[in-house]
């Protein structure tokens, strides 16, 4: 029996590459939510939009018929007794396992400050969120959004766009500079302000006001207090550890595991927002997270290793389609490139290319992400030189790489 | 209902059934196919939902977007029988559409 705690992008992944690998034995997902599984990039993106249980759902609900997937739902799990091999539910009930996989997710870090429990005051993680947000959006209120990383920029341009007047407040001078360079982080500056809004920096929260338990206004740290009838906070997320950490697993910002993805208890692997690579970094990503969802189910049905995935991003502000390719390290050398009604910027490491950023440049991250997935290093020297074309230079390559599987 | 006459990777033929207005994301999903990772949910983003779709139908599927069109600039197998299923939205005449994985026997 293979047991999957949380069912995300990475646990509903893995139990279906699971059986596309060819696994015949029992699998059952256990989800804390009542809901079918559903995608949570829309949640922040298009809140607004009515989004219904059904059209964000990571697959419709015949797939696990179809695909003999057990799906216990509403159910958290208490306690793994990692000797044993057993699974403790919120019920009392046991459960036992021969394969564990974790993929319990991140959840959203709280700002704890006085306050923050009125109504009115919302960070986006669950459906529920989502939907409560959604509610509270009326043409010509105030929305106060703490932080500028990518769920306060998405949220911020979908409720500027309905009408709300929006505020953020971020700790740095330019948007999700903790996460693009410069050049990419000023075209979004720009981007907000002409969406109309304002952004407040270096605005630490120091509480909430409100009234009859709903929120009338934030105030700050120099002691100013502005009024609002809607906060939503974006501060980042931290990982969900806690299971993992009471059956005496290595935790340490995530659940440690190695290569194979396997933690320090035998038969139990983690994977997605709540796994980090010993020594190496934790990704809150779709991709990465699915990325780990296939590698676990084919080294469990003994197939080959996946080939490793350049880490790609992607988030949609308003108009702005910010994709990234490559995670940048504050060190690397940054070129602009010129791009159609769009922005590119090529990271550099070494004299290599390492990352790609792109704003409405579809073409060039396709071309970024053939160009580092292939590993066939492109220096600087030749993507500085004259006339060079990156989606040209991409295309050429998969051509010999087309080539060469050919006449292997 | 509208049935597709789907194509596997391996050769195997498969008729799955969808509603009218759903995506063939959908249908596919829906049907457990091998193959189809689709990460972004139907968001044009990750070009993992690519098919090949019989070139007796590729004319009477609305012409894909910009972002459809970059998406699948660089996937592999990429041909004019190319399309994000997450895009084909299964109108009632669509009823009979022909599609395969990329590559397919």
């Amino acid at each position: 029996m293979e047991r999957i705690v949380g069912a995300g992008h990475a646990g509903v992944q893995a139990a279906a590459s699971l059986r596309d690998e060819g696994f015949d034995g029992d699998i059952e997902l256990v989800s804390a939510e009542s809901t079918l599984p559903y995608h949570r990039p829309p949640l922040s993106k298009r809140f607004a939009e009515g989004l219904t249980d059904e059209a964000i759902a990571l697959r419709p609900a015949a797939f696990y018929a179809t695909q003999d997937i057990r799906l216990r739902r509403g159910t958290a799990v208490e306690e793994i007794d990692a000797r044993r091999q057993r699974l403790t539910l919120g019920s009392g009930k046991q459960l036992a396992y021969d394969q564990l996989i974790l993929a319990t997710g991140a959840r959203n870090r709280r700002l704890a400050v006085p306050g923050e429990e009125l109504n009115g005051i919302v960070s986006i993680r669950d459906l529920g969120d989502a939907y409560r947000l959604a509610s509270s959006v009326v043409i010509g209120t105030r929305a106060f959004v703490v932080g500028a990383g990518y769920l306060g920029l998405e949220v911020a341009a979908v409720l500027a766009r309905r009408g709300v007047k929006v505020t953020i407040a971020a700790s740095r001078p330019l948007p999700l500079s903790r996460s693009v360079s410069e050049g990419t982080a000023k075209v979004l500056a720009t981007a907000l302000r002409e969406m109309g809004i304002e952004t407040i920096v270096g605005a630490d929260v120091a509480g909430f006001e409100g009234s009859r338990h709903r929120v009338t206004g934030v105030r700050l740290g120099d002691g100013r207090l502005c009024a609002t009838e809607l906060v939503v906070i974006g501060i980042g997320a931290v990982p969900s550890i806690e299971l993992a950490d009471h059956a005496g697993l290595d935790v340490d910002d995530g659940i440690l595991v190695d290569e194979a993805l396997a933690t320090s208890a035998a038969n139990i692997s983690a994977i997605g927002d709540c796994a980090r690579l010993r020594g190496g970094a934790r990704l809150e990503s779709v991709a990465n997270a699915t990325f780990q969802a296939r590698r676990i189910a084919a080294q469990f049905c003994g197939k080959p290793d996946l080939t490793p995935e350049t880490p790609w991003f992607w988030s949609d502000i308003g108009e702005l389609k910010l994709k990234m390719v490559g995670v940048r390290q504050p060190d690397d050398v940054v070129q602009t490139l010129a791009v159609n009604d769009g922005h590119a910027t090529l990271c550099f490491r070494d004299q290599q290319l390492a990352a790609v950023e792109t704003i409405n440049a579809n073409r060039v991250h396709v071309a970024a992400r053939r160009i580092l997935d292939a590993g066939v290093p492109l220096g600087m020297d030749v993507a500085n030189a004259p006339g060079f074309d990156i989606v040209a230079h991409a295309k050429a390559l998969a051509a010999r790489v087309a080539e060469s599987s050919r006449a292997a | 209902m509208i049935e597709i006459n789907f194509t596997e990777a391996d050769g195997n033929r498969r008729i799955l059934s969808a509603d009218p207005g759903s995506t063939l994301l959908n249908a596919i999903l829906g049907a457990g196919i091998k193959g189809i990772v689709a990460e972004c949910g139907g968001g044009c983003s990750c070009g993992t939902c690519h098919v090949h779709v019989a070139l007796d139908w590729t004319g009477r599927l609305p012409a894909p977007a910009d972002d459809e069109t970059d998406m699948l600039s660089l996937a592999e197998d990429v041909t004019e029988q190319s399309r994000l299923a997450c895009q084909i939205r299964l109108a009632p005449e669509l009823n009979g559409l022909s599609v395969a994985i990329p590559g397919a026997a």
